[in-house]
């Protein structure tokens, strides 16, 4: 058997080619750090006209302190110590959500985060993951605190059933999927590290702001000073607690905003049992059919009628076409509200250079294809109308007694019904100057 | 001109823009390898998300995904199988068959100079370029490559919002694929004229190798099948970016994004597209199958058996192949009566290709078998291709292929028709005319090595693909552990990666002696295998023209073993008589 | 070295065979890998089709492996002292290695068609007015309930009291969630709103794929109450592993039980707010998220 020089030589060559392999392989990358919310850093030394790249550092530093890193991710002690903190976010399940994807012998998964959700909402839970760009709409940002479909209030932030049941119905109608399917306990750990990532993301947000408006690190003042803890010196170690006590403080503000939400529950006693409802009572009595048209009527009047103003961003047909111009408050942060167009490519390049993703506009629901983002029952509905969407140009209603313009529980449900009655109505009825029916697509 | 640009000029025209067949063979092979590289790697990224999913991909990971710690995303999985099919289908199996080895072997084969239209055959290879291009670009459009699959469904690789992969990705995809489709035809147009025009004195039809039967009814393939993709493709380029409408539904849309005309078909793409893509697993498979047949009698030192009815199988093969793209489509919504016709027309295909394995089989029977290197890949071949085969009889059964459709057991069933039986074979093919094209041998106990890996590595890889789609794990899945029915195939998928990384790291074996054999090999003669065809008369390498001198064909190809001539092989350009059935005279030999 | 790899090419009907028998008999270990068991009384015949499939090409498979090993073993040049048996083919050979295989092949071909028509072409019929089942008056039986599938998702409807989809009194399912009473025909229309998918569940061995744009009607009776997953089988974008759905099969009661449930859920008026425990004991519960038409065709029927 004949064997040529040059080829004698392969068993070498294997050798530096499984070495390199094995390199490639045995390296890891830890995921050192969150990502800095630089987006919203520039729009604050934008506007205020300081730089905080300083700042930025012993921002980080503190962060890293509260809430540890995305390999291995804390609960601030004071906040675990406290028994009413420790219920929103628990460590155990805290640490289940994060990390890389793994499992242990028993079949429990860890890294539950990475698995189901990083792809499209980031790391840093910032709405920015490889998959964000393509998505329509975009994920959400969770470190605004803000979420749209909740039972709370405009302004508060949801309840813990609120996102529970975010993660198990998905939003119809975006990207975000339902995980009904997954485990109870990954959906809690799921919920928890969302909680964990907005406190964390607004906490952050706070923390740059105070150095904005506070701090003059032209004069060596310090957010958070962690060389100090080097020093044996008393007076370094009072400094150091001030600052410690003015980050708690932040910390604690934003955590109690959580715990105070779950209170903030409006009751909704609302019409009577008996009242009709728009695909329940279609077929009941015919008194109640007659007073379920009479309810669609009156939501009809309301609707294009001036109090509720619906009509005016969902258009005369509820299709959707009223406006189209409005942008979501996550976008409006780092244009609109800071003097940048959103439509000038110019102005805000340095914003998308920062990790911005392109503007879209924000369009009125179109009523006529039965798509509900919020949920598809009649409460819901309910919900999005008297208490608005937070984030979105959807206001709230006015209602009586507090406003006596306003409308009362039965109108609502009225609206609530003509809008359940929109998907089954030709459009023709509507009578005059409506452009012929044309459905969307959903 | 002066006289270096004159000299620039005839090194671009020898070498670069060449007109002779075998530099163009050559062009195709080297460019094909080269993509053979980047499909393999492609596969090997595919396996490790599939062992480890979630975790660092090594290389790519921390080059694209460093924010998500080297984890990819799941719609650069779906790019990685969309880009793995098509080069390795498009770019490797495809021209390195018809292209690579039509080129070469065709006018050698038969005795002509060169081929009919040398400056077609020049475009032809660099039609292929502008495919490399946009397909390689693509690589660097986010999310890394286009992502409706190699099958290109639409709407999902129409509506350009509907996912990340259909993007300029999906453009840029299409446009590659017309490319090679112009590119394959001019091709194939080439090699009909060039065997029906121009075989050298008796060379009549059946005289030919069964190597040339193969290319030949490929290339009837391509130049009947492959206007229709091509036309497909440049309709969907059409519904991208003019908002044609052919395959979309009416109302189409995704990801809140609305189509801007409707009124079309998804499933006439559909047609369309395996009307082309059906017969393309023939034209994968037949050269490699005419190649085998070839070497498989060189190295039993017997005629192959069956000539006539392997020629026959060979065009009933490509003849049903025209009739049988429905079979790809069973649950896709077309009428399920049409099925049956399908079905019945699938199974029948099966028919000539068994005569074909019952054939080669018999070629061994009673030889004297040389296991040199490319006879064991033909053996390889020929082993692996039974298993693809016969689990192909399952997939044309209708109702068993609803429920094994897009499951592994696909997967398994055309990776060991395309990489157990074509690559062994196009590596069969490799080892046995490597000496013809460049006068060095390749060394016989490397390849001997390249093969047992080879070998053993891809059964491991392939094989227990069928119980994976036995429990119905479907295709194209990022992260199928997490559906209960799947959790338990994790260990078996990680066993396949550990092949996969194994016959992926034996394919050094194969390029460094590929590599170095061009320029370090044994020197060997005209017919260092002792074999018949014609192509062994000609110098290793032959010149410009092919031969020293006019090739004239006494017989047929496959005169080996014959008791009655002292030797036992009996070159076609051989003078004397046809078929030496009695006892003769003293018979001249020399060559 | 002839005889290694005489050897080597004998390992692979042994280790395959081997393999594929892992597979079906095994219970517990990484190659204890084999088709769910089939609880649709209306595609048994499909498994009993494939049993067949696999032992024909089994023999095959190991036979030609096993002549491929001897003549390897037997015709090797270095141990092959007999002349080479100098033949072109024999017509006789060639006739009956034709014919046999085309036989069989074919007679598969006309088996499979009642298996085939009973799966995908004769859908379930109900007695038309003349209240007789097989006559020329028999109806379609309409289908119970609606999939739409959509980016990643799957969304479910029920006919209702009516016993038609695309009216007002139609009942919104959970998402990714469908439930089928045990034992009765069940007829699905299944609708795409973005792109293709397929609904694929292997324990009923039926799989469809969707095409926006049009309907495809599906059938299939569950046999046995249980659990069993729905996967999406055509590649769909980004997210196509995603699409996971479960089927409940479960007694008639609990079926009606079920609707009932859903259309409580869906008109409920109060908000109150459950605790997490009681959201968890409510389990498959909460509802909501659909729309009452989910795509473009549906809403079709309910425009009228």
């Amino acid at each position: 058997m004949c064997v040529p020089a040059p080829t004698l030589r392969l068993p070498s060559l294997f050798f530096v080619l499984s070495t390199a392999l094995a390199c490639c392989v045995g390296c890891d990358v830890p995921i050192a750090s969150f990502e800095p919310n630089v987006l919203y850093r520039k729009r604050m030394e934008l506007s205020e006209d300081v730089k905080l790249d300083k700042a930025q550092e012993d921002i980080q530093a503190a962060l890293d302190e509260l809430f540890g890193t995305p390999d291995n991710p804390k609960w601030p002690e004071f906040l675990a110590d406290d028994e009413e903190f420790a219920d929103l976010v628990a460590l155990d399940r805290l640490q289940r959500a994060a990390g890389p994807v793994r499992s242990d012998e028993q079949g429990v998964h860890f890294g539950l985060f990475r698995e189901h959700c990083v792809h499209c909402h980031g790391v840093t839970g910032n709405g920015r993951g490889p998959t964000s760009q393509f998505l329509n709409p975009y994920p959400r940002d969770f470190r605004m605190g803000k979420v749209k479909f909740k039972s709370t209030t405009i302004g508060q932030k949801p309840t813990r059933s609120d996102l529970l049941r975010i993660l198990r119905e998905g939003v119809m109608g975006t990207s975000m999927p339902s995980f009904r399917l997954l485990d109870d306990e990954d959906i809690d750990a799921l919920v928890d590290y969302v909680i964990f990532l907005s406190v964390r993301g607004e906490v952050e947000r706070r923390l740059i702001a105070e150095a904005a408006f506070e701090l003059d690190y032209e004069y060596g003042d310090r957010l958070w000073n962690p060389g100090l803890k080097e020093s044996s010196d008393e007076e370094d170690a009072e400094e150091l607690a001030a600052q410690w006590e003015v980050i708690q403080d932040y910390v604690v503000e934003v955590a109690d905003s959580w715990i105070q939400a779950a209170g903030d529950v409006p009751e909704i006693a609302g019409a009577a049992e008996d009242y009709p409802l728009f695909g329940r009572d279609n077929a009941a009595s015919p008194e109640q059919q007659a007073r379920l048209a009479a309810s669609v009527a009156n939501g009809r009047r309301l609707f294009q009628g001036k109090v509720a103003n619906c009509a005016s961003c969902h258009g005369a047909t509820a299709m959707g076409d009223g406006q189209a111009n409005d942008y979501d408050e996550w976008t409006k942060e780092w244009t609109t509200a800071m003097g940048l167009d959103p439509k000038d490519r110019e102005d805000i390049a340095p914003m998308l250079e920062l990790g911005a993703l392109k503007p879209r506009n924000i369009l009125p629901r179109n009523l006529r294809i039965g798509v509900y983002r919020g949920g598809s029952r009649p409460i819901d509905l309910y919900l999005r109308i008297a208490q608005g969407i937070d984030g979105t140009p959807m206001p709230a209603a006015a209602m009586k007694p507090a406003n006596p313009q306003g409308m009362t529980e039965e109108e609502v449900w009225d609206i609530v019904n003509y809008v359940l009655s929109l998907p089954y109505e030709h459009i023709s009825q509507q009578g005059d100057n409506v452009p012929p029916f044309q459905r969307e697509r959903l | 001109m002066s006289n270096s640009t004159r000299s620039v000029w005839g090194w671009l025209t020898t070498y670069v823009f060449a007109r002779d067949h075998k530099i163009i063979g050559l062009q195709f092979l080297f460019s094909t390898m080269l993509w053979f590289l980047v499909g393999g790697m492609l596969a090997m990224a595919i396996r490790w998300q599939l062992a480890w999913p979630w975790q660092n991909m090594p290389i790519v990971g921390p080059m694209l995904f460093s924010g998500e710690g080297g984890q990819i995303s799941p719609e650069f999985y779906t790019s990685l199988v969309t880009q793995h099919a098509t080069v390795m289908i498009f770019f490797v199996i495809i021209p390195i068959l018809t292209a690579a080895f039509g080129n070469y072997l065709i006018p050698l084969m038969i005795g002509a100079e060169d081929m009919a239209f040398p400056t077609l055959n020049m475009m032809s290879y660099w039609m292929m370029w502008p495919a490399f291009l946009l397909i390689g670009f693509s690589f660097f459009v986010p999310p890394y490559g286009a992502g409706a699959g190699w099958t290109s469904y639409p709407p999902l690789s129409v509506l350009v919002e509907s996912s990340p992969g259909s993007g300029l990705a999906q453009t840029l995809w299409l446009g590659g694929v017309a490319c090679v489709g112009v590119a394959s035809m001019m091709g194939s147009v080439n090699y009909l004229t060039t065997i029906i025009q121009m075989r050298a004195p008796g060379m009549t039809f059946l005289r030919m190798p069964m190597t040339v039967w193969g290319l030949f009814i490929t290339a009837i393939l391509q130049a009947f099948a492959l206007p229709v993709l091509t036309a497909g493709a440049v309709m969907q380029l059409t519904d991208r970016l003019l908002g044609t409408g052919f395959y979309l539904p009416e109302l189409a849309s995704a990801n809140n994004s609305p189509a801007v005309s409707g009124g079309g078909q998804p499933l006439l793409w559909q047609h369309l597209f395996w009307f082309y893509s059906h017969p393309a697993v023939y034209i994968m498979i037949l050269p490699a199958m005419g190649m085998v047949s070839d070497i498989i009698a060189t190295f039993s030192r017997k005629p192959l058996f069956g000539y006539k009815p392997m020629v026959l199988a060979t065009c009933t093969i490509a003849g049903l192949g025209f009739v049988v793209w429905g079979h790809h489509m069973y649950t896709s919504g077309m009428s399920p009566v049409l099925g049956i016709t399908f079905a019945a027309a699938t199974v029948a295909i099966a028919i000539p290709s068994a005569v074909k394995v019952f054939n080669w089989l018999g070629t061994m029977w009673g030889g004297k078998i040389q296991f040199s290197s490319p006879m064991l890949f033909a053996i390889g071949f020929v082993s692996m291709f039974i298993i693809g085969g016969l689990s192909g009889i399952l997939m044309a059964s209708t109702p068993v292929d609803v429920v094994i459709h897009d499951t592994y057991y696909i997967v398994a069933h055309f990776h060991y028709v395309l990489v157990g039986a074509a690559t062994m074979g196009i590596f069969a093919g490799t080892y046995f005319w490597f000496p013809k094209m460049f006068g060095r041998q390749m060394s016989e106990f490397w390849g001997k090595a390249h093969f047992a890996l080879t070998f053993i590595f891809i059964n491991g890889t392939f094989f227990p693909m069928h119980l994976l789609g036995a429990g119905n794990m479907p295709r194209r899945y990022a992260d199928p552990y997490h559906f209960e029915l799947f959790a338990d195939m994790l260990p078996l998928n990680r066993f396949i990666t550990i092949c996969a990384l194994a016959t992926m790291a034996s394919q050094a074996i194969f390029m460094l002696n590929f590599l170095g054999s061009i320029f370090f090999g044994k020197r060997v003669g005209r017919n260092p295998w002792n074999s018949n065809t014609l192509e062994w008369s000609a110098p290793s390498p032959p010149g410009h023209g092919n031969y020293d001198f006019q090739p004239i064909v006494h017989r047929g190809p496959y005169e080996y073993g014959n008791p009655n001539h002292p030797r036992d092989f009996h070159p076609q350009t051989e003078p004397g008589p046809e078929d030496l059935t009695s006892p003769l005279q003293e018979v001249s030999h020399e060559s | 070295m002839g005889r290694f790899w005489s050897l080597l090419f004998l390992s692979v009907p042994v280790l395959g065979t081997l393999c594929y028998l892992a597979g079906m008999l095994t219970r517990s270990g990484p190659l204890a890998l084999w088709f769910p068991e089939n609880v649709n009384s209306m595609a048994n015949e499909v498994d009993q089709l494939h049993d067949l499939i696999l032992a024909l090409i089994g023999i095959v498979f190991v036979a030609t492996g096993l002549v491929l090993f001897w003549f390897t073993w037997k015709y090797d040049a270095s141990v092959n002292d007999q002349p080479v048996r100098f033949v072109h083919g024999s017509h006789k050979l060639e006739f009956w290695w034709t014919a046999i295989p085309a036989v069989i092949l074919i007679g598969l071909a006309i088996y499979q068609l009642k298996v085939w028509s009973d799966v995908k072409i004769r859908r379930p019929m109900l007695a038309g007015l003349d209240g007789q089942m097989d006559t020329a008056d028999d109806q379609p039986m309409p289908p119970q309930f609606e999939v739409v599938a959509r980016q990643f998702e799957w969304r479910f409807r029920y006919a209702g009291e009516d016993q038609l989809l695309d009216t007002v009194d139609d009942i919104l399912g959970d998402v990714n969630e469908l439930h089928v009473p045990v034992g009765e025909i069940q007829v699905g229309s299944l609708k795409a709103a973005d792109v293709l998918h397929s609904f694929f569940i292997p324990a009923l061995r039926l799989k469809s794929d969707i095409v926006p744009g049009s309907q495809q009607i599906v059938w299939f009776r569950a046999d046995k109450p249980g659990s069993y997953e729905i996967v999406c089988a055509e590649l769909c974008g980004w997210g196509h592993y995603k699409m996971k759905g479960r089927l409940v099969v479960e007694t008639k009661d609990e079926y009606q039980l079920y609707l009932q449930s859903l259309r409580a859920k869906q008109y409920q008026r109060d908000f109150s707010q459950p605790s997490v425990a009681q959201v968890y004991e409510r389990d498959s519960g909460e509802t909501g998220g659909s729309g009452p038409l989910g795509t473009n065709l549906s809403l079709a029927g309910g425009a009228q």
